[in-house]
């Protein structure tokens, strides 16, 4: 059994949909897995866990050993809500004008962060750097405390990235880009699921028309169907706001608002205020 | 891997709701390859002296068409960056895309080759040396041709520029391609040639995908 813990990958915490206060001192193993007594959907896999530390055949001195190295680990943020991304110094540098610089900002469970500033400020720019689809000249993000480059791939397992255009195909029915998106993400939707979340945006009736005959709004409400059905603790929005009616934005806020309760991350730009409640600040990009 | 076979699909479906492009390469083809029997008129022994180069710019040039919206509608709707920031590496995906692409561009090609070739005269053998030259050489077209399709990307006027950076590298697969039917004809064989072209296919497998997501890549900054 000793020999099926040491098989797992011990590598962090992986929390999808859940609550991200971990308590420690209630971590059990059921499985092969190390579950949080308080939540039980959530996995908790240790990072840098060593197999050589683990006693045959003991599973519970095993539990002391995860749980003393875990506090090690986590140390200071075993006890209150993990941060999560951090951002240092960030700069951004287009032709040869500095947008930004020295732009900085953590993001932890169940907390949102809004970028302002002026048209071409940066925003979208920042947006894409914390994605790393632009190079960033200077400063670091790290998810996790591991630096994002580093990780690349459990990096963007995490992420989820709404850019201007929606990644949305006009040839392709609305249930279809919806199922083809996830799946490019690595994961595979059943129809039932893909539905109710076209359904929860408004779209009940228009799922198999292509989305050539969608109005731009209710495009715009197809990408967004992509957070109801994404497993990504982190979501990066630029302007999620924009074409969307004043219900829409309504429903929008209540679907950021759950993500976030179910320790969900936020970042998006947007020109108005929004109440998301739960905690959350803004960053200001000075032109 | 699940998201490679994905982008096959999504490709697939999106060539088969917009058959106009599909179409076009291949009327192309059939058009142009069969200008040069209707100019030259009926003298067989000419004819089939220049079927084989004559049938591989065809294909060549047909295969061109569809290039430059390889990876445009992508860039351009946003599919492009959320391939950029799936788990799956880009260069899979980029795989995924070149194998959609020659599935719907190249391989009608080479279907077609045949019946072209009757107006060349050519005999049945010859026929199914250009249609294996075309089997291997089709899917290297498409390979450098993502290298070119994706260096282009965002560029006003890219088409032009696609068809000079890629035509030049298309040389040695036409000249080992037309080279095995002529050698074949000539009573030579085709055997050199088609491994030739085997091994081009193999370097560009291998490396193609790689260079077309650095380069795709650059184009998402």
């Amino acid at each position: 059994m000793v020999n099926d813990y040491r098989r797992a990958t011990l590598r962090q915490i992986v929390a999808p949909r859940a609550a991200c206060r971990l308590d420690i001192d209630r971590l059990a193993i059921i499985g092969q897995r190390f579950w949080c007594r308080q939540a039980c959907s959530f996995p908790c896999i240790i990072e840098g866990f060593p197999p050589s530390g683990a006693p045959d055949g003991r599973p519970s001195n095993f539990l002391e050993k995860c749980q003393r190295l875990f506090r090690l680990r986590h140390n200071a943020t075993s006890r209150t809500t993990a941060i999560m991304l951090t951002a240092v110094n960030l700069a951004c540098v287009r032709g040869d004008r500095r947008l930004f610089e020295g732009v900085g900002f953590s993001l932890g469970a169940g907390q949102w962060l809004q970028v302002e500033g002026e048209n071409g400020a940066g925003k979208t720019s920042l947006l894409r750097m914390v994605c790393g689809l632009l190079h960033m000249p200077e400063g670091e993000i790290r998810w996790n405390g591991e630096l994002v480059g580093d990780i690349g791939d459990e990096y963007r397992a995490d992420l989820l990235y709404l850019g201007h255009a929606g990644g949305i195909k006009e040839e392709l029915t609305a249930l279809e880009n919806l199922r083809i998106g996830a799946a490019l993400g690595g994961q595979s939707l059943d129809e039932a699921v893909t539905l109710k979340a076209l359904q929860r945006l408004g779209l009940k009736g228009r799922e198999d028309l292509p989305a050539r005959f969608l109005s731009q709004g209710q495009k715009r409400r197809v990408a967004l169907a992509r957070l109801l059905t994404s497993l990504a603790k982190l979501w990066v929005l630029d302007e999620p706001f924009v074409a969307l009616d004043v219900r829409a934005v309504d429903m929008l806020c209540a679907i950021i608002a759950e993500h976030l309760q179910n320790g969900g991350m936020a970042l998006f730009t947007s020109h108005q205020a929004v109440n998301l409640g739960g905690s959350g600040s803004a960053l200001r990009l000075a032109a | 891997m699940s998201a490679f076979w994905a982008v096959i699909r999504r490709d697939w479906l999106l060539a088969m709701r917009r058959k106009s492009e599909v179409l076009t390469a291949l009327f192309f083809f059939a058009i142009v390859s069969s200008l040069f029997p209707l100019g030259i008129g009926p003298e067989t022994d000419m004819l089939r002296k220049i079927a084989p180069g004559v049938l591989w710019v065809g294909a060549l040039l047909a295969a061109m068409l569809s290039l430059n919206r390889m990876f445009a509608a992508d860039h351009q709707d946003g599919t492009l960056e959320q391939m950029a920031l799936s788990p799956t590496p880009l260069a899979l995906l980029v795989s995924g895309k070149v194998l959609a692409h020659w599935l719907v561009s190249g391989l009608p090609l080479v279907l077609l080759a045949p019946v072209l070739g009757l107006q060349f005269d050519l005999s049945a053998r010859a026929m199914l040396v250009l249609m294996a030259s075309l089997l291997i050489g089709t899917p290297l077209l498409s390979l450098i041709g993502a290298i070119g399709a994706a260096l282009t990307l965002g560029v006003r006027g890219g088409g032009v520029l696609l068809s000079l950076l890629v035509l030049p590298l298309y040389v040695p697969a036409l000249i080992f391609g037309a080279g095995a039917v002529e050698a074949d004809i000539a009573g030579l064989g085709a055997g050199g040639h088609l491994s030739l072209l085997a091994a081009l296919l193999v370097l560009a497998v291998f490396f193609a995908p790689w260079a077309t997501t650095a380069a795709l890549r650059i184009a998402l900054e």
